[in-house]
C-alpha cells in the first residue's frame, strides 16, 4: 500500500500521495454501489459542479451524495495519467527537531480497471541503498508487494496486511501513501471553509476496512480543481492523531495536479515527516515489464 | 593489525570518491557499497593449537554499476575479508561481474547476463534447499548466507505467462573453510587447494553445469520449478592418506526442486522440496530428498506500539539422515523477530533451532540498527543450549559459541 495506486483515477487528488482511485472497478459494497450508480446518474445530468455550493441545510441524504460526489470528481481529475515518474525525499523529524533522511525513486504505472502499480527504490539511507518495493495495487483485495534485498539478491513476497503500520518510520502509514479508493470510504459532506484563497469543501471519510487505523478522516477540497489541501486523520479512539497539509501544488500536462510539499504532524507523538517531491515526470516511456518480479530484480 | 590499516585507508579513499553518479558518454557510472569491521568473541577456550579466543575482520565489497542509455549494464562487485588469524577466512573473490542486456520479444521479454553472478532461489528463512547456483562462502558466516560469485550464462524469458530462467555454468567453485587457526573447523582440516578438490565429473570442475527455472505468482501464490543438472555444491569429506587432512568430494546431482510462499494477509506459508539423484565419486548411485516447510506469522502494532512482533516456524528434513551433509536432517527452527520500525530500523531476532534426532539445541540472537545515513551495526550472538556429542553433523562448533559485534560504513 504505499502509495501505490496513488494517482490512479482521481483526481483532485492533490498530493501525489492521496490519490484516489477508480470506481469501475467493482466490488465494492452493496449499499455503497447503490450510491455510486445513482451518483454516476446525478453526474451525468446535472453539471458537475453543480453539486458544491448550494447544498447546504439538506438532508442526511444529500449529505452522505454529495459527500460522495466529492470523492469521485477528485478521482476522476487524476485519470488518464499513464504513468510518473519522481524523486522523493522523507525527512523526518522527532519532537526535539532531530532530522533523518530517505530518498527515494519512484514510478508509478496506471492499471485500468484496477489499481495502480507502483515501484520504490530506495537511495539513502545507504545502508538500505537499492532496495526496491514493488505493489500491484487491487481495489477490492489486499495488494500484492515484492521486496527486491539487493545484500542478498532475493525478491521475497512480503505481506500487505500492515495497513496501519508506519513506512520506513516515517509518521506516514502505508494506508496514507495509497490512493484513495473511491470504494473503500463511506462520505459525509461536512460543510464549506475558505482555505487560503481558495474555496474548500470539507468532507468525512469512514475507512470501510476493517485493517484501517482510523475511525475516519477529514478532507479539505478545493472547489475548483478538486485538490487536496488537508487531511485530519481520527485514530480507533476517535481522537484527532495526525494533520497532513499539502503545499507547492504544480500542474503538469496541463490537467494532473500535484503537491510539491506535504507534512505530516503527529500530534500525540510531535513527531513529524516532511515529504518533498521532484523531477516528476507524466507519461514517460517507461515501460510496463518494470513493474514486473522480473524487473524489480534488474533495478538498481 | 597494523597490517589492515592500509586496506581501511585505501578502502575509505576509494569510497569517499564516489557513492554518486557519474556521465561519462552515453554511459552512466555509479559506485556504491560497504566496508565493515567486525569481531567475533569465543566463550569457550580454542581447541586447537594456532586458534584464537577471538576473531577481527575488516571486509570491503564495492560495486561499480555502469549503464548504457539503452539499459544495458555492466556491474562489478569484488569482496576482499581480511582475517586477523585465520589465512584461509582472508580472501579475496569477485561477488559479480556480469554484463546484462534485455528487450522485447513479442508480448514477452527477454534477459542475457554473461559473467560472473549471484542467483537466490528459496523462500524459507533459515535454510534453503533449492538455493543451488551460487557454492557458500563458508568463512565469512557460519550460517551459509554468503555465496560465491558463480560464472555462468544466464538467459530469462518473461512474460504473462512467468519466468523462465537457464542457466549453463562452465566452472565449479569449492567450498570456502577455515584454516588451522580458525574457529568452525573440523578436528581434521579440510584441504582447500582447488587441485586436491575430488569430483565425480570426468570433467571436474569444467563440467557444464545446467539449470532450469519457472516461476510464476497466481494471486496469493508465488512457486518455483527447477531442476539442475552438474557438480554439487554440497562436499562430503574422506581424509587424505596422511590422514592431516579432508579432501573436498563433490558428487554429480540431478535436483529436481519446488518452492512455495502462499502470502495469506499476516501469515505466510512457505516449503521448499528437493529431490536429488546422485552418483559419488566411488560411482555409487543414490537418490534422497530434502525438505523444508513452515510459516511465518506478523503482529503488526504489537502492544498498542509501532513495532511488529513476526513468529516462523520451519521444520527441514533431509532422508539422508545423519549422512545429509546439512545439519538440518530433522531439525525444527522457530524464531520471533521484533522490528520497531523506529527510524533507524532497529530489530532483534531470537531464533532456536531443535534437533529433533539428537539432543542438540543452539540459540541464535541478532541485533540490527543503523548508526547514522552511513553506519550500521549487527550484534550477535551464538549459544548451543544442549549439547548431543552423538550428533556428528554439529558436534564440530560446540566449542565455537561466540558473542559478535560488526559496524559497516555504507556509501
Amino acid at each position: 500500500m504505499f502509495w501505490k495506486r496513488e494517482e490512479k483515477n482521481h483526481a483532485i487528488d492533490s498530493a501525489p500521495c492521496n490519490e484516489w482511485t477508480k470506481r469501475e472497478g467493482a466490488g465494492i459494497k452493496t449499499k455503497v454501489k447503490d450510491t455510486a450508480k445513482q451518483l454516476f446518474l446525478t453526474l451525468i445530468i446535472m453539471p458537475s459542479m453543480m453539486a458544491l455550493g448550494s447544498l447546504q441545510g439538506a438532508s442526511a441524504q444529500s449529505e452522505v451524495e454529495k459527500g460522495m460526489t466529492i470523492a469521485q470528481m477528485a478521482r476522476d481529475a487524476d485519470r488518464g495519467f499513464e504513468n510518473f515518474v519522481a524523486e522523493m525525499t522523507m525527512i523526518l523529524r522527532n519532537k526535539q527537531g532531530q532530522e533523518n533522511k530517505r530518498s527515494l525513486r519512484v514510478k508509478v504505472l496506471e492499471v485500468k480497471g484496477d489499481g495502480n502499480k507502483s515501484l520504490f527504490v530506495f537511495d539513502n539511507p545507504k545502508d538500505v541503498k537499492g532496495t526496491a518495493l514493488l505493489i500491484h495495487g487491487h481495489i477490492t483485495q489486499l495488494d500484492d508487494q515484492w521486496l527486491y534485498l539487493p545484500a542478498l539478491k532475493r525478491v521475497k513476497r512480503i505481506s500487505s496486511a500492515n495497513r496501519s503500520g508506519s513506512f520506513v518510520g516515517s509518521e506516514f502509514a502505508y494506508e496514507d501513501l495509497g490512493s484513495l479508493e473511491v470504494e473503500k470510504y463511506t462520505y459525509k459532506w461536512m460543510g464549506d471553509e475558505k482555505c487560503g484563497n481558495l474555496d474548500c469543501t470539507i468532507t468525512e471519510y469512514t475507512p470501510t476496512e476493517r485493517g484501517s487505523g482510523y475511525t475516519r478522516l477529514l478532507i479539505w477540497h478545493d472547489k475548483d480543481e478538486f485538490r487536496i489541501w488537508k487531511i485530519e486523520y481520527f485514530d480507533r479512539k476517535n481522537a484527532l492523531l495526525k494533520t497532513l497539509i499539502h503545499e507547492g501544488y504544480e500542474q503538469y500536462l496541463g490537467k494532473y495536479w500535484r503537491s510539491k510539499r506535504s507534512s505530516m504532524v503527529n500530534h500525540i507523538t510531535g513527531k513529524s515527516t516532511e515529504l518533498l517531491w521532484d523531477q516528476i515526470q507524466f507519461q514517460t516511456d517507461i515501460n510496463e515489464r518494470e513493474f514486473t518480479k522480473t524487473g524489480l530484480r534488474r533495478v538498481r | 593489525m597494523s597490517k589492515y590499516w592500509y586496506t581501511i585507508l585505501s578502502c575509505l579513499l576509494f569510497a569517499s570518491g564516489s557513492g554518486h553518479a557519474d556521465e561519462s558518454g552515453d554511459w552512466t557510472i555509479e559506485t556504491w557499497g560497504t566496508v565493515s569491521f567486525g569481531s567475533r568473541i569465543f566463550l569457550d577456550d580454542p581447541l586447537y593449537h594456532g586458534q584464537h579466543g577471538n576473531n577481527n575482520h575488516v571486509a570491503f565489497e564495492p560495486t561499480i554499476y555502469m549503464e548504457s542509455a539503452e539499459g544495458n549494464s555492466f556491474t562489478l562487485t569484488p569482496y576482499i575479508l581480511l582475517d586477523s588469524n585465520d589465512n584461509n577466512r582472508t580472501h579475496v573473490d569477485l561477488r559479480e561481474a556480469y554484463f546484462l542486456t534485455f528487450g522485447a520479444w513479442g508480448e514477452s521479454e527477454w534477459e542475457l547476463r554473461i559473467g560472473i553472478d549471484q542467483i537466490f532461489w528459496g523462500t524459507a528463512e533459515s535454510n534453503n534447499p533449492v538455493n543451488i547456483i551460487n557454492q557458500t562462502d563458508f568463512v565469512v558466516h557460519p550460517n551459509g548466507e554468503s555465496k560465491l560469485g558463480q560464472p555462468m550464462i544466464h538467459g530469462t524469458l518473461a512474460g504473462d505467462w512467468g519466468m523462465l530462467d537457464v542457466i549453463l555454468m562452465p566452472y565449479h567453485r569449492h567450498r570456502t573453510f577455515s584454516g588451522t587457526k580458525g574457529r568452525f573447523r573440523t578436528p581434521i582440516p579440510v584441504e582447500t587447494s582447488s587441485d586436491q578438490v575430488r569430483y565425480a565429473s570426468s570433467s571436474g570442475r569444467t563440467n557444464t553445469d545446467l539449470a532450469v527455472r519457472y516461476s510464476n505468482n497466481l494471486g496469493s501464490l508465488d512457486f518455483g520449478i527447477s531442476y539442475f543438472d552438474g557438480n554439487s555444491r554440497d562436499p562430503s569429506f574422506q581424509p587424505n592418506e596422511k590422514f592431516n587432512k579432508l579432501i573436498q568430494h563433490y558428487n554429480l546431482i540431478k535436483q529436481f526442486g519446488v518452492d512455495i510462499q502462499l502470502t495469506l494477509g499476516a501469515f505466510l506459508g512457505k516449503m521448499e522440496w528437493t529431490a536429488q539423484e546422485e552418483l559419488t565419486t566411488d560411482d555409487v548411485k543414490s537418490v534422497y530428498h530434502a525438505s523444508v516447510i513452515g510459516g511465518e506469522f506478523a503482529i503488526y502494532g504489537v502492544f498498542e506500539s509501532d513495532a511488529d512482533l513476526t513468529l516462523f516456524t520451519e521444520l527441514h528434513h533431509d532422508t539422508r539422515g545423519a549422512k545429509a551433509t546439512t545439519p538440518l536432517q530433522n531439525d525444527l527452527f522457530y524464531a520471533t523477530r521484533y522490528a520497531f520500525n523506529d527510524i533507524m530500523d532497529t530489530d532483534i531476532t531470537i531464533a532456536f533451532i531443535d534437533d529433533l534426532d539428537y539432543d542438540t539445541k543452539t540459540l541464535n540472537l541478532e541485533f540490527n540498527r543503523r548508526l547514522s545515513d552511513t553506519f550500521s551495526l549487527t550484534l550477535e550472538a551464538f549459544k548451543i543450549l544442549e549439547e548431543d556429542p552423538n550428533d556428528i553433523q554439529s558436534r564440530d562448533i560446540f566449542n565455537d559459541e561466540y558473542v559478535a559485534f560488526e559496524v559497516s560504513y555504507n556509501f
